[in-house]
């Protein structure tokens, strides 16, 4: 009776043990996990603004010129030029090391104007995809003149 | 009989709590050595993304040098004759598709990022040197030679100096001037690798570096050649040979580790240029359509056909007006689609030149600057 | 009897401390007390250098930056600005300006869902082009930019949350 006793207290200590093991290790895993996602999307962020901050600093985009030079900035022929080069499927394999999966739109904001599609490359399947959108000027070289614009980049994981 | 019976409980007792001490002591274990892999896995992708931020954000000013802390199990690039080109911290690797120029392995102190703008005359791409103060560098060059002292005066020049904080030198480029008639007394230091640099000189391996390893480059008028050398090989053997496109294409084969890297990164460059250089032809066709095709008077004429007043998306290198800056863009555009191997330096450095006079003429004639 | 009540001892203090631990779990995983805190902002910034560099066809293609500094020069009195040059259209420099300014805040911060606040609080006659959709609460991301012109300055400052 007594070894019984002793049997059944030995057991609940071993169960109540095992319980708060895998309720420690349940509760770690959801928290590494949360924290994964956190991580992954800080870096999609990062990634999407990095790919603006190359995009606008391309000789095949910016404003750089013999007498004006401006940072944040991209011309409005070359932007023109650039995106129907882009929509050739030869150049856009060869940009896609520089874009990867991703969508770049740049849109006049003031004055208003259409959109302009530059590089478009999306994949078959897209389980994310996060937008990263960045003020900037865009010259306009017959006119001389800045307009207020914004560049879109939507990146897809 | 009892007793017995007592004793040989308490046995099993003890043996049960032994085993089941170890099974629990060995789950934990085993359950810290695998935390411990996945946080060191983790760890080398946060460094391996750092550094291509740091990459990446370097590649977009040209003309600065700036440092990196190098992680301690090494920074390790590598170029495969297909163009494959990556780098990597130990498991971890990451491609690039840049012109990045880096020897095999860099470890220890901090790396020297150095980036430098490839002109033509306008910006095509910048170039990124890497290096750290462990790697020796030998200029080897001959006073009395003209080419020889010209280059080596003109490579030397544009070498940033030592980056340093609170006085003290964090990262340099770590190089040394040798005449030939120095070269037969120059010591072996303790460095991690050696690498010379002949400047239209015939190469020669130092007396004392005969059981060294070293890996060198011979560069003369129009190519560079690749060498390298083991301990067990008293001489440089020839790897690689490339031609050379100007002085940052030099200081890509100083920095590059062989042939191969070397090569990828100058095509890839010169891609770039053809891109670049068919994206401001057409653009200046979009300029002269914008400014003749109209009822007022005057207007620019960049050497877009005529026949763009009609078709705003003709393509302007069909035929061009000849001596016009489109043509030299034309040129210049269809030059550099060659692969290097076939490449018309000489023609590509004079269209480089008559570009810049030609755009410095519209500016003259009010004409918005085609770059 | 000692013996069982020793055990009991023991699984008490066991549970003791395992209600401690889980206390202070709770407490430091739900304490979060409000704060004011000013991260900077890059995309703040950025926003203000485009602006000032954005250029206004119709008030003689000067920059929205020059219609801030020759706004800078008048007064502000019975809601029209005296002394401010009038564009091409009528309209004075600082009115342009601030309609600039309301135009792309709205299509950008704020059709993106954010909440802004654009001041230029250290200058008298600036201060009226403020504009905002809402309050930002506790933790908000700036962004500034300084113009000097001769011995007058103003900071321009946008506040995104």
């Amino acid at each position: 009776m007594r070894g019984q006793i002793k049997m059944f207290e030995t057991i609940a200590v071993l169960i109540v043990f095992f319980i708060l093991l895998f309720a420690g290790i349940t509760f770690y895993f959801t928290s590494q996990t949360s924290a994964v996602q956190k991580e992954r999307t800080e870096a999609q962020n990062q990634y999407a603004y990095q790919l603006a901050l190359r995009a606008l600093n391309l000789p095949e985009l910016d404003c750089s010129f013999l007498v004006t030079q401006r940072d944040n900035c991209v011309d409005a022929f070359k932007l023109n030029v650039f995106s129907t080069l882009l929509s050739e499927q030869q150049t856009l394999e060869q940009y896609f090391p520089e874009f990867g999966y991703s969508t770049i739109k740049i849109t006049p904001i003031f004055p208003s104007g259409s959109t302009k599609i530059l590089y478009d490359n999306t994949p078959l399947e897209v389980n994310s995809n996060l937008t990263n959108k960045n003020p900037i000027l865009i010259y306009n070289p017959l006119l001389d003149t800045y307009s207020f614009g914004v560049i879109e980049v939507n990146v897809y994981a | 009989m009892a007793i017995n019976k007592k004793a040989v409980e308490m046995q099993f007792h003890w043996i049960f709590i032994i085993v089941a001490g170890a099974l629990i002591l060995a789950f934990f274990f085993s359950f810290a050595l695998k935390q411990r892999a996945v946080g060191q896995e983790r760890l080398q992708y946060t460094v391996l993304s750092q550094v291509d931020d740091i990459l990446a954000k370097s590649q977009i000013k040209g003309g600065t040098a700036q440092h990196i802390p190098t992680p301690s199990q090494g920074l390790a690039f590598s170029c495969t004759q297909g163009c494959d080109c990556a780098f990597q911290i130990d498991n971890a690797q990451r491609p690039f598709n840049q012109p990045i120029f880096s020897p095999e392995l860099l470890r220890g102190q901090d790396t020297f990022i150095w980036s430098a703008e490839w002109k033509q005359p306008y910006r095509v791409t910048n170039f990124l040197f890497l290096t750290n103060p462990d790697i020796k560098y030998y200029f080897v060059y001959d006073p009395q030679n003209s080419p020889s002292s010209t280059l080596h005066r003109e490579l030397t020049k544009n070498i940033p100096p030592p980056i340093t904080q609170n006085k003290e030198i964090v990262t340099q480029f770590n190089y040394q001037n040798v005449t030939v008639s120095e070269l037969s007394n120059l010591e072996v230091e303790d460095y991690s690798q050696h690498k010379f640099v002949f400047i239209n000189v015939p190469t020669t391996t130092p007396a004392k570096f005969d059981k060294t390893e070293a890996s060198a480059i011979n560069i003369d008028q129009s190519k560079i050649t690749f060498l390298s050398k083991t301990r067990r090989l008293s001489n440089f053997q020839e790897n690689d040979i490339q031609r050379h496109i100007g002085i940052t294409s030099i200081y890509a084969a100083i920095f590059a580790q062989d042939g191969a890297m070397y090569r990828c990164g100058i095509e890839h460059a010169l891609g770039k240029l053809s891109t670049t250089s068919k994206i401001l032809a057409q653009r200046a066709g979009q300029i002269q359509r914008e400014t003749l095709c109209t009822e007022t008077p005057g207007g620019c004429i960049l050497g877009a056909p005529i026949t763009i007043c009609q078709n705003p998306n003709l393509d302007v290198c069909q035929n061009p007006i000849q001596g016009s800056i489109i043509e030299s863009l034309c040129q210049q555009h269809t030059i550099a689609s060659a692969p290097l191997s076939q490449l018309d330096v000489n023609g590509l450095d004079l269209l480089k030149n008559r570009l810049d006079t030609e755009n410095r003429k519209l500016l003259q004639q009010s004409c918005p600057e085609v770059f | 009897m000692r013996k069982a009540q020793t055990e009991i001892f023991g699984l008490v203090i066991i549970v003791i401390l395992l209600a401690l631990g889980l206390l202070f779990t709770v407490l430091v995983l739900t304490n979060q007390q409000p704060t004011i805190s000013t991260k900077e902002s890059i995309q703040a910034r950025t926003y203000l250098s485009t602006l000032l560099g954005t250029t206004v066809m119709e008030c003689s293609k000067q920059s929205v930056r020059q219609l801030l500094e020759n706004c800078m020069d008048s007064s502000y009195s019975g809601g029209q600005y005296v002394g401010a040059s009038s564009c091409l259209d009528g309209v004075s420099t600082c009115e342009k300006a601030k309609t600039i300014i309301t135009n792309t805040l709205t299509n950008t911060f704020g059709s993106w869902g954010y909440t802004y606040e654009f001041s230029i609080p250290d200058n008298d006659v600036l201060k009226t082009l403020n504009a905002s959709n809402g309050q930002c609460p506790s933790e908000r991301e700036r962004g500034s930019w300084k113009i000097v012109k001769t011995g007058r300055s103003a900071t321009l400052t946008l506040d995104l949350c």
